[in-house]
């Protein structure tokens, strides 16, 4: 009896596993491929050239015969909207499937090649000659359709404006910082919005604090700056500055803060519509902003028009499901459609109806692969196209593999060291670390040509990078020592002393726990030559990279080591404006300030480049920031399968390799 | 029996409460959450975004409201949606689970195949060169790292050989169907299935071992020896039957297990099962995602140990569980 049963059970266990191992592999059979085939039929224009219809799979849809382009690419988290994907992969596909409303063009400057063509904005001028508004018009190009064959509208693109500015929008784009006409009325669902907004303002900066608050305040600040707390009382040097100008803005954010937060409360629809976004007809969106933004055209221009009749059914404002709910399969007018993501594969299938003509391959699938084997995965021909790491072993071994067509493009950013100046007060200080630098030797050891020493703090790709920059502080010890010196240091017993202290840093650097940083070296460098010199310094390698981060957010760091991402347009605002949410340097200039607000004041690039350069210009001087690195990434190509000839020439981090990927083709060995 | 089981129930109920109180606390306290993610090095955003986004989130609680609501929710069955996969969390473990336990299951069957005879035939020829080179290789798959073991299989079959593919669940390029498919899946998990048996068969070989050792050392043993019954009889039909039922009660405890899918070998070989996306989830402090599948992990953990007791009660009638 008991036998039997044991037996029995041990069978059930094996048959309930078998059974499930089964099921999961069904999913993986109803992956016919004649699904893909019959639509691809069904959509075929009317006007196919010959030569394509030679290279399309056969009727049957057998595709088994018909190889794909693979590339090797990271996890996909398999959310391809153009609304709500947040990683660099996921974008990927994204741009595959959907098209841009403007094109950009190498540089980064808004060219012809989207699907509306590009429109200088128009400027409105007030009476007192400043410009109170500037109108960008979009006017879609003639017999555009979306890749099933509707025609895209003027509402298509209505709709994915309102859908990136919906209050309840939860992606990454931040569309709705440009100061579109009524945009934070509808997010704030609040015709006064502006008017609320200046009065919290007003009240604030006239706001006369008790005298508890300041005493309060004043403490904060003491213990903050390592300083006397009279010094911050009203009859100190630093009130007006800082305790009261403190208090005030305080005041100022926890007012707007609640006002926002009872808005987000309570949401009733007063605003149904945002004012700035106009249909003038079918084909033509006006969109109004306040003043004048050059990086409006980025956020307005680069949206991925999105079909109205596929995402947007029953789309309300502050109901975004239906359109998340379509993630997984998105539907646009770029050059693939998409057809699954199973298997860790992502497969696309050409769009015969894609505006510049219709792709020449006509399958591309992304293979999910670990980034360590990506070299691996195109020599031994799992994939075509891959991009890994760059470093000087890669670059060595693609090198001396003939079948591979590598590019170098550099990296949208640039790599510093950076200075609190609230924590390391004294200019002179700062500067005299800064020549205790040596770059050159650690960006060639960690990178070998991969990488260059940059001379200002800003990515080389942009426009604005004054090209003619030299060095300001070069490796000199000696001349640091001066420095040293000049703020008041001087040497008592081998060390550096000012008022009975030493002088004493330390350094932030995110470098996993074991040196793994660039600029590692030129820490230790500076730790070595401090020690030479008496200064302290130490050292704080960080395994975790949120901590570092959430130390630097705090300011609890003197000096630091990180790296920038760029945007298409250089504006400083965030970084070295004195209000600034980024300013981590604590750098406070009114001549930089003033700069600053005047180039993103205008939309003339040349004035702009000017006044970039005048800006950066002060930024070294103050010290607080140590441009170090601009690097390369690779992008590596199987040479027999691609035909390079047709990947795009000079390519630029806002011009990749699939810019131009209707002309792609395979070579004739691989068809 | 029965109250045995209901009472384990409902203390397995009043665990997995404390479990979600300690995971919710510790993954509410990483640093970094989704919002930060996805904002970091954008510099168009603002102060004002980011409250938006938080409250959208609901990242903007303490953490004791945010686990009351998400217990509130949870006892709803209702587990939210994965801010990093934008669908129902519960959707993503169903769908992926199976993968990771294809895998772990084809492996856990070729363990056992391996591991118990040779288990077994090391004990009864304890100290003999085979107990010797048995135990060796015991010990060197439960010490091999898998991330290096892995390594060492994709340059040996993918690299030097080129037999077998190097990574991923399908070849890209071809799109097979029916046959061929299941044919091509199952090459891709060769590698992946030989990391987990020679990684987890010491345990397994060890552990027969050494209840064949304290077997034979029972009195029943020697009864039977005396009786002048032949050494093949005693072992198999005597002493291998009751080598059994602490074998059997370890495997069925370990079925649940299976299911929670293999952090660093689904990474390296591109799986796409429920441990490498649990990694990816914690990474970018997806909260619904991590909760969720952590509570799966705790829920699998209580039902492995339950079973595991309610078998040995089955298979031993000399246990009698009250």
């Amino acid at each position: 009896m008991h036998k039997k049963f044991i037996s029995l059970l041990l069978v059930a266990f094996l048959l309930v596993g078998v059974l499930a191992a089964c099921g999961q592999k069904t999913p993986a059979e109803n992956n016919e491929p004649t699904d893909t085939n019959t639509e691809q039929e069904t959509e075929k224009p009317a006007d196919t050239e010959d030569n394509e219809s030679a290279e399309r799979p056969t009727e049957q849809g057998d595709y088994s015969n018909e190889p794909a382009l693979v590339l090797g690419a990271n996890d996909f988290n398999g959310v391809f909207s153009p609304f709500f994907a947040t990683t660099g992969y996921d974008m990927d596909i994204v741009e595959m499937v959907h098209a841009s409303l403007i094109g950009f063009d190498r540089n980064s400057q808004p060219d012809n090649s989207g699907l509306a063509e590009y429109i200088e904005p128009e400027e409105v001028k007030g009476e007192d000659g400043t410009i109170e508004k500037t109108i960008y018009t979009f006017k879609l190009k003639e017999g555009l359709v979306f890749s099933d064959g509707t025609p895209i509208t003027a509402d298509d693109v209505i709709f994915t404006y309102y859908v990136l500015c919906d209050p309840n929008y939860t992606g990454s784009s931040t569309i709705y910082t440009t100061p579109i006409l009524g945009v934070n009325e509808y997010r704030y669902d609040d015709v006064d919005y502006a008017d609320k907004v200046a009065k919290i303002k007003e009240e604030a900066d006239n706001y006369e604090p008790t005298e508890e608050e300041i005493e309060k305040k004043a403490e904060q600040l003491a213990e903050a700056y390592g300083m006397d707390k009279a010094d911050f009382m009203p009859d100190g040097p630093y009130y007006e500055d800082y305790n009261l100008a403190g208090i005030r803005q305080d005041k100022y954010n926890a007012d707007i803060t609640a006002y926002i937060q009872s808005n987000l409360e309570k949401s009733e629809g007063h605003v149904e519509e945002i004012e700035g976004i106009k249909k003038i007809d079918d084909r033509t969106v006006q969109v109004t902003i306040a003043g004048v933004d050059p990086k409006a055209i980025y956020n307005l221009g680069a949206i991925r028009v999105a079909p109205k009749h596929y995402y947007g059914e029953g789309f309300k404002k502050g109901d975004l499901s239906m359109v998340e709910a379509k993630s997984g399969e998105p539907m646009g007018a770029g050059p693939y459609r998409f057809h699954s993501f199973e298997n860790n594969v992502v497969t696309l299938v050409a769009n015969d109806f894609f505006y510049k003509g219709a792709p020449h391959v006509k399958k591309i699938k992304y293979q999910v692969t670990n980034t360590a084997n990506k070299l691996e995965g195109v020599k031994l021909g799992e994939f075509d196209i891959s991009d890994p790491s760059a470093s000087m072993e890669t670059l060595a071994q693609v090198e001396a593999e003939e079948d591979i067509h590598y590019e170098l493009i550099d990296n949208l950013g640039y790599g510093y060291i950076g200075i609190n100046a609230e924590r390391i007060t004294d200019k002179n200080v700062r500067k005299g670390i800064f020549h205790l630098m040596d770059r050159k030797p650690a960006v060639e050891a960690y990178y070998g040509n991969l990488a260059s020493v940059i001379e200002r703090p800003m990515s080389r790709v942009s426009w604005a990078y004054p090209k003619d920059a030299t060095e300001v502080y070069g490796f000199d010890p000696d001349k640091a020592m001066e420095y040293f010196e000049a703020a008041g240091y001087k040497l008592e017993d081998g060390k550096l002393m000012k008022d009975g202290k030493q002088l004493t840093i330390e350094i932030g650097i995110p470098a996993d726990g074991k040196g793994d940083h660039p600029s590692y070296p030129i820490v230790l460098g500076v730790k070595n030559e401090g020690d030479k010199l008496g200064m302290a310094v130490n050292i704080v390698d960080y395994a975790d990279g949120n901590k570092f981060f959430d130390d630097l957010d705090a300011g609890k760091l003197d000096i630091w080591c990180a790296a920038w991402q760029a945007t298409p347009d250089p504006d400083m605002y965030q970084t070295y404006h004195s209000q600034g949410p980024s300013n981590h340097y604590k750098i406070k200039d009114s001549e930089l300030d003033q700069l600053i607000i005047d180039a993103r004041s205008t939309n003339d690039m040349e004035a702009r480049k000017e006044m970039y350069a005048k800006a950066l210009d002060i930024v070294m001087d103050w010290a607080v920031e140590m441009p170090v690195y601009q690097r390369k990434n690779m992008y590596i190509f199987n040479k027999k399968v691609i035909d390079i000839d047709t990947l795009p020439k000079d390519m630029t981090p806002y011009y990749g390799y699939f810019a131009e990927i209707e002309n792609l083709k395979l070579t004739e060995a691989a068809k | 029996m029965k109250q045995f089981i209901i009472r384990r129930i409902l203390l397995s109920i009043l665990i997995l409460f404390g479990v979600s109180i300690i995971l919710y606390a510790l993954i509410r306290s990483m640093p970094g959450d989704y919002v930060t993610s996805i904002t970091a090095g954008n510099p168009n955003v603002t102060p004002e975004t980011i409250l938006r986004l938080k409250k959208l989130y609901g990242l903007d609680t303490g953490i004791i409201e945010g686990y009351i609501k998400w217990l509130g929710q949870a006892l709803r069955g209702n587990f939210g949606e994965s801010f990093i996969f934008k669908r129902p969390v519960t959707e993503i473990i169903s769908s992926k689970m199976w993968i990771s336990f294809s895998l772990a299951f084809t492996a856990f069957v070729i363990q056992i195949i391996i591991a118990v005879p040779l288990g077994i035939i090391s004990a009864t020829k304890q100290y003999s060169k085979l107990d010797y080179f048995v135990t060796i290789f015991a010990l060197f798959g439960i010490s091999l790292p898998s991330f290096f073991f892995a390594a060492v299989l994709q340059r040996i079959f993918a690299i030097g050989l080129g037999i077998l593919p190097l990574q991923g669940m399908v070849t890209a390029r071809y799109d097979y169907k029916g046959f061929r498919l299941i044919l091509d899946i199952a090459k891709h998990f060769v590698m992946p299935i030989m990391v987990f048996v020679v990684t987890g068969i010491g345990g397994l070989m060890r552990y027969s071992r050494g209840n064949m050792l304290e077997v034979l050392s029972a009195d029943y043993v020697r009864t039977a020896r005396a009786k002048g019954l032949s050494e093949n009889k005693v072992i198999y039909k005597h002493a291998f039957r009751n080598t059994l039922i602490p074998i059997v009660t370890m495997i069925g405890g370990s079925i649940p297990g299976l299911f929670t899918g293999a952090v660093i070998t689904e990474g390296i070989f591109a799986i796409d099962g429920l441990g490498s996306t649990g990694l990816l989830a914690m990474r970018q402090g997806d909260i619904p995602f991590i909760m969720a599948f952590n509570i799966f992990i705790a829920v699998m953990t209580l039902l492995g140990t339950l079973i595991s007791d309610i078998l040995y009660a089955v298979v031993d009638p000399r246990v009698r569980l009250s």
